[in-house]
């Protein structure tokens, strides 16, 4: 973890005083650290970074300023998801973000202020920070931490981790557009380290039935066949509703490689299971 | 051959484009060898209307039975088993299906 010290009230030169003695008195040499001072503190900071072996960022916190001293060499990653529509940047982020360690740093640009803000409620979701957020030139930009999610407890009177999703679905493939946003909202749900299940009933086990999935596309993504695939490999279960494949002559052997058969009380059990967020299509 | 049944068909093909156009965005702006078939059934009709000359009007004729087969091939799939948007699809069902009717009779009579 980025050791945090606030040094609130201080202003330079004190405050590059008491920031170079605490890099050079750090219990963990090189450990990167994260100062909030006052406006005002952060003259000269740059030639205490350069003689402490660090370099600095500075960037707004609400009314006062964060300093954040990072080990020369260590760099703060990047990307730029301009141009991505959604669900693209926030998948982008979370399949970068999983491959960081606790407390690295990554540096998210983007033209749209929106498409920030809905990557901020994914990943603090998932547990991670948004230590600063400001622009470069005509782009926008927020600095995020990777943390590991701080699990509840389980104590009376706090409630349970919201950190499943179920995506229920019951339009089939005779309604693509709620067919890809099923598999969609599932795929973010999974980027945002979610357990994710999908229930197919009514017309939804349609999508079911092997290579049924695989008539619908739209020219702006994958075969739906394609996603659903994508999905039971990123470990999502898909459950077909029995009654309703019954309804509609579908048996076990003619359901798509992933799909399990489940009845009404499962389908009860996931929508009474309060750690569930449950979206409809 | 008579004309009329032409004209006709040629009303329900300008119909047709509309409740397919509907269907078209249900589907997810699928294209399909059925809007091709449409589209040319369109064209030939409006022409065997106009100039009124047999080839055109058989020709006409026979892209509106494909208009028909090609619609019902490419929906199969989901009338099968899409039971509550499947009237979504009705319209254009509806309307494709009195073409072949039309064609043998324009043909025929």
């Amino acid at each position: 973890m980025v050791k945090t010290v606030k040094a609130l009230g201080i202003r330079a030169p004190n405050a590059g005083i008491l920031v170079g003695n605490i890099l050079r008195n750090l219990e963990v040499p090189g450990e990167e650290v994260r100062f909030i001072v006052s406006p005002g503190a952060e003259a000269g900071m740059d030639a205490v970074a350069r003689k402490s072996g660090y370099s600095v960022e500075v960037t707004p916190l609400g009314k006062d300023l964060e300093i954040r001293m990072t080990p020369s060499g260590k760099t703060l990653e990047e990307i730029d998801v301009t141009g991505e529509t959604c669900p693209g940047p926030v998948i982008l982020v979370g399949e970068r973000l999983s491959s960081l360690a606790a407390g690295e740093r990554l540096k998210v640009k983007s033209t749209s202020p929106d498409t920030l803000a809905d990557i901020t409620a994914a990943i603090t979701a998932a547990g991670s920070l948004v230590l600063g957020q400001g622009t470069e030139g005509d782009r926008h930009f927020i600095t995020i931490e990777k943390a590991e999610k701080k699990e509840k407890t389980g104590e009376p009177g706090v409630p349970v981790n919201r950190d499943r999703v179920l995506v229920v679905q019951s339009n089939g493939t005779g309604n693509a557009e709620r067919a890809y946003a099923t598999f969609i909202f599932a795929k973010v749900a999974v980027s945002m380290g979610k357990k994710v299940t999908v229930f197919l009933l009514m017309d939804g086990v349609s999508i079911a039935r092997k290579g049924s999935a695989a008539g619908v596309k739209h020219p702006a993504f994958a075969r739906l066949d394609l996603l659903m695939d994508e999905m039971v490999k990123a470990g999502v279960t898909i459950y077909a509703c029995e009654n309703s494949a019954a309804f509609r002559g579908i048996t076990e052997k003619d359901l798509a490689p992933g799909v399990k058969l489940a009845g009404a009380a499962t389908y009860i059990q996931l929508l009474s299971d309060p750690s569930y967020a449950v979206v409809n299509f | 051959m008579n004309m009329t049944y032409q004209v006709i068909a040629l009303a329900i093909l300008f119909s047709s484009m509309v409740t397919g156009f509907i269907i078209f965005r249900m589907q997810g702006m699928k294209l399909a060898p059925h809007f091709g078939a449409l589209v040319l059934a369109l064209i030939a009709t409006l022409a065997a209307v106009i100039t009124g000359i047999p080839v055109i009007v058989v020709a006409a004729a026979v892209l509106q039975v494909v208009v028909t087969l090609t619609a019902y091939t490419q929906l199969f799939e989901i009338l099968r088993d899409n039971f509550q948007t499947s009237p979504g699809y009705s319209a254009h069902l509806a309307l494709v299906t009195m073409l072949p009717v039309l064609a043998i009779a324009g043909l025929l009579m």
